[in-house]
């Protein structure tokens, strides 16, 4: 997850239009104020977009965990340990499907996945949306 | 200057042919002595890494004046006008030697700060660059904000007002400040990069090729604004269009370059002598090929 973010985030810094990187520096500006002010807030919505990307990749992440961590079957808040992921509480679940308590299990935690990937789009979108001025 | 330019003077003035555009009883194509003189250019020679473009510019920046910087591509007419406010240095393995002198520093002085000489020196691109994430307002509050000239509200309201109507844009954007300033079309975004660039108080203004991404209409009106700006700023404009130059600009620079392909002056003077009776070959041949 980290790299694909510190790599899109790069290249979004990065594709800010030559002219207006120029403009910048021609004010006078400190190199902090042209970054905070106009480099990095013309590259946020590039770079949420890669974060998203990111996340809702990792969340729906299931073999590396099977190979690694193996989750943990019971509810846990200790960071040091493995925790349960979803897609792997489905994977375990939809294994078992001829048991009706773990096929419905495995749709519900699908429905809970689906609706954190989406939350979490829509969220993007509006913190975006919401740093444009109006047209 | 607002008040020069009633609620629709920007028509009424464009459909006045630009050559009866009405000139300060004093000159400004003339050039009296040191007193007149905004930017001094001293031997210069600037580089990209090991290639010389610009080779031994010597050249006085007439004050109060629209001075024209003409000549074929890639005779270092960037390059120069880039070196007048240290914009030339931002690209790696860019450098300058020489001086350029501005109100009496080197501004290639050891003390001296590059932003700070920005700020004197506003430059204005080819492509017109609005901040993308900012407003209308802000695209113009926000750098004289950031360089401590403005605070509060009310006075970033004025500035922006004051600004907007110096660049003949207020009536046009007055009811939409807080739209972006990408939404506007390509002259008014010019436009609004000139006011942008007035909002720090410069006293001098560089220009590459302003007008080459606007059509006909949105080039009078850059040109009728460089008309009204001239009184109080020293402006500088590098262009490709020899109409442009003969009817905006009080003086005229012709660069060329060398059998080495580094850019160099050929001459300077008042634009009707440089376009009818240029002093050097190598002038008359340009105009004339570009005219003939
Ligand atoms: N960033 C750069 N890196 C290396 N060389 C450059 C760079 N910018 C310009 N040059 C070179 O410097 C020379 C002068 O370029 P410059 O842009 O100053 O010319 P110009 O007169 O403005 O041309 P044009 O009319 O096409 O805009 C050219 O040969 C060009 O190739
Ligand atoms: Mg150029």
């Amino acid at each position: 997850m980290l790299p694909i973010i510190v790599i899109s985030t790069e290249e979004m810094l990065r594709l800010t239009p030559r002219p207006v990187a120029e403009g910048v520096r021609a004010l006078g500006l400190s190199r902090w104020r042209s970054f905070s002010s106009v480099l990095l807030p013309s590259a946020l919505s590039g770079i949420f977009t890669g974060v998203l990307l990111a996340v809702s990749r990792a969340i729906g992440e299931t073999a590396p965990l099977i190979f690694t961590a193996l989750g943990n079957n019971f509810f846990s808040l200790d960071m040091g340990e493995p925790l349960q992921g979803l897609p792997l509480l489905i994977y375990r679940n939809a294994l078992n499907s001829a048991y009706p308590a773990a096929r419905d299990r495995a749709f519900g935690a699908a429905l809970v996945l689906v609706a954190m990937v989406l939350i979490f789009n829509l969220l993007g979108r509006w913190l975006v949306a919401r740093r444009r001025p109006g047209r | 200057m607002s008040e020069m330019l009633g609620s629709n003077g920007v028509q009424i003035q464009l459909e006045a042919p630009p050559l009866a555009y009405v000139r300060p009883t004093e000159d400004p194509g003339t050039m009296n002595g040191p007193e007149d003189v905004a930017i001094q250019i001293t031997d210069l020679d600037a580089f990209y890494g090991k290639r010389r473009v610009v080779r031994d510019v010597s050249l006085g920046v007439r004050r109060n004046a629209i001075t024209a910087i003409i000549g074929p591509s890639g005779s270092g007419k960037s390059t120069l006008l880039r070196c007048m406010d240290r914009m030339h240095e931002i690209i790696p393995g860019a450098r300058v030697t020489g001086t350029i002198s501005y109100r009496g520093t080197d501004i290639y002085g050891p003390d001296v700060d590059p932003a700070a000489v920005r700020r004197s020196i506003g430059m204005v691109f080819q492509q017109p660059n609005p901040f993308p994430t900012m407003s209308i307002a802000d695209n113009v509050a926000a750098p004289a904000r950031f360089n401590g000239l403005v605070r509060g509200r009310q006075a970033e309201r004025d500035l922006v007002e004051r600004c907007l109507s110096q660049a003949a844009l207020w009536d046009e954007v007055k009811d939409k400040l807080s739209h972006g300033g990408t939404s506007l079309s390509g002259g008014q975004q010019q436009r609004l990069c000139i006011a942008r660039s007035l909002a720090l108080e410069p006293d001098v203004l560089l220009m590459d090729e302003p007008c080459s991404a606007l059509d006909p209409v949105a080039t009078l009106q850059v040109e009728q604004l460089m008309f009204d700006l001239k009184s109080r700023y020293t402006i500088v404009i590098v262009t490709h269009n020899m109409q442009q130059a003969s009817r905006v600009s009080d003086r005229t620079a012709f660069l060329t370059m060398g059998e080495d392909r580094a850019g160099f002056l050929v001459e300077e003077g008042p634009t009707v002598n440089v376009f009818t009776a240029p002093r050097e070959q190598l002038t008359e041949d340009y105009i004339s090929g570009r005219f003939g």
